[in-house]
């Protein structure tokens, strides 16, 4: 076997129009390598010019001149044929017949689908050599980043349908051409990722409802306002396994006391619908202490929803007492349900709104502005006291669902719970905007009244 | 309703303790201030120390006086 030298020839298709200049081969291809059977052959490109300089290059490897069938790369590995024969290659400069990049493999969106989280997109795989690449970002049909493979999502994008798009543009001598990465449809707050990864809660309803229901806290400025969210979701195999779900504080997702995530005592049923406690040991533990959380000069908000009709007398359904009569905040209900705030001892001065009420269903919520202590059932006031200032000392005890203080009362609840909330006081507004976001959130679980 | 009865040392016993993850017993008093623990609590039951939760005598539950606080 000999081998030649390589050959540069100028592409035969040259136009020559637009002031552009044929490719000149100004060093001749070089082949490399061994010459014993088997070994790899390789043919530099030599150097070129011409206008425009960029040049694609094609490879023709030939056996004592013929033209050796399949063999158009750079390499070229020897066969047995090639003994005592002399190898050559031709290579062809091209300048003006360059084709438009062509998308072979689509552009793919990498990374987590979380706000605050980078998207990165890959470029794909283009045929016709692309020389540079653009980056159109996508959320929807709205462009929301350009000159970027990646990403930083913001709150603007959650959404259960935001579709995240990247638009690859490939470049070359020759033109541009687009590509469409995959879509990203789901971006998830990050409190609401959060209170999945703490959950172990896979499924994609609940998924997509706590999104929906963050989104809307934070487009009406409540979740400042909320210092605990319990929505009592939960997929797990069994009882104590759904008991572990439902414990977590929504707006804080942490296994504390200090994050106000529930501790179950008594008999409870935890199933997808709700947490049902059996009315006469059953109390959930907040963690949350009236004095400490709600003093006299914040306003303060509970909220409870079930769709049990139950009517028991005496029923403390959620919030803190003392036993010696400083009561904090409740719902309760003894012949007319009502919300409690009291900083009095027992027996004097209760300040209450309260309303008789015959279907127990829905959204319960009390809540204190100024001196005015409202109770609104399904975000409509039902009941109100303006002339309740508070100005001593609350209960000094937890919070409690589904009871008051344990072991002192034994007025416990029977009613299921499917979503409990304490915080600030709210505005009649406010309260019509959360009940809309809690009647939606049931709505998509399947578990509204 | 039906309870599980518990003699004072079996209460003592339990109060406050875990009988599963984070969940804990809440043995309340009847009229006559017998304590008793319920389905919830022994059903659900998986802490080997008290097991023995499972084999107390069964009794109607009848709740004390309630205290309006």
């Amino acid at each position: 076997m000999k081998i030649g030298l390589g050959i540069g020839l100028v592409n035969k298709n040259f136009s020559g129009s637009g002031g552009a200049t044929p490719p000149v081969n100004t060093v001749s291809p070089v082949i490399s390598g061994t010459t014993t059977l088997g070994s790899t052959l390789s043919c530099t490109t030599g150097t070129w010019t011409g206008s425009p300089n960029t040049f694609i290059y094609g490879y023709q490897w030939r056996r004592n001149g013929v033209a050796i069938i399949g063999a158009n790369s750079n390499t070229y590995v020897t066969v047995i044929e090639d003994s005592e024969a002399v190898i050559t290659c031709v290579v062809t400069a091209n300048n003006c017949n360059i084709a438009l990049p062509s998308n072979t493999v689509a552009p793919a969106i990498s990374g987590t689908a979380v706000v605050g989280q980078t998207l990165t997109t890959s470029n794909g795989t283009w045929d016709g050599t692309p020389l540079t690449y653009d980056y159109r970002w996508f959320r929807g049909s709205t462009l929301i980043g350009t000159n970027s493979n990646s990403y930083t999502l913001l709150q603007a994008d959650a959404g259960n349908t935001s579709n995240i798009t990247c638009i690859v543009t490939a470049n070359n001598t020759a033109g541009s051409a687009n590509a469409t990465s995959n879509q990203i449809a789901q971006i998830l707050t990050v409190r609401t990722s959060a209170f999945l990864t703490a959950s172990a809660i896979s499924n994609a309803t609940i998924r997509g409802g706590l999104n929906t229901f963050d989104i809307g806290l934070i487009a009406n400025s409540l979740d400042t306002k909320m210092r605990a969210v319990y929505p009592f979701v939960a997929d797990g195999a069994d009882n104590n396994a759904r008991a572990l779900q439902h414990r977590w504080n929504f707006m804080d997702a942490r296994n504390l006391d200090a994050a106000f995530r529930l501790a179950f005592s008594g008999g409870w049923t935890h199933s997808s619908n709700g947490a049902l406690p059996n009315g006469t040991n059953a109390f959930a533990n907040t963690f949350l202490v009236g004095s400490a959380e709600f003093n006299t000069t914040s306003f303060n908000h509970l909220s409870y929803y079930s769709r049990s009709n139950t009517a028991k007398v005496f029923e403390y359904v959620m919030g803190s007492f003392d036993g010696i009569g400083n009561h904090g905040m409740i719902i309760r209900r003894d012949t007319n349900l009502g919300f409690l705030v009291s900083d009095y001892p027992s027996g004097t001065s209760f300040r209450t709104a309260s309303a008789t009420v015959t279907d127990g269903r829905g959204l319960f919520l009390g809540s204190q502005t100024g001196s005015n202590l409202k109770l609104y059932k399904n975000g409509s006031v039902i009941g109100s006291n303006s002339s309740a200032t508070l100005n001593a000392a609350q209960s000094t005890r937890s919070i409690y669902i589904g009871a008051l203080s344990q072991p002192i009362t034994t007025s416990f609840t029977d009613k299921e719970c499917a979503f409990a909330s304490i915080g600030d006081g709210l505005t009649d507004s406010e309260v019509t905007s959360l009940n809309t976001l809690v009647t939606n959130f049931q709505t998509t679980l399947g578990r509204n009244v | 309703m039906i309870g599980y009865k518990l003699k004072t040392e079996q209460k003592d016993l339990l109060i406050g303790q875990q009988f599963a993850p984070d969940q804990y017993f809440n043995p309340v008093p009847n009229i006559d201030g017998v304590y008793f623990i319920f389905e919830g609590e022994v059903e659900n039951c998986v802490n080997e120390e008290f097991m023995w939760v499972k084999d107390l005598p069964t009794a109607e539950y009848v709740p004390p006086i309630i205290n309006n606080l």
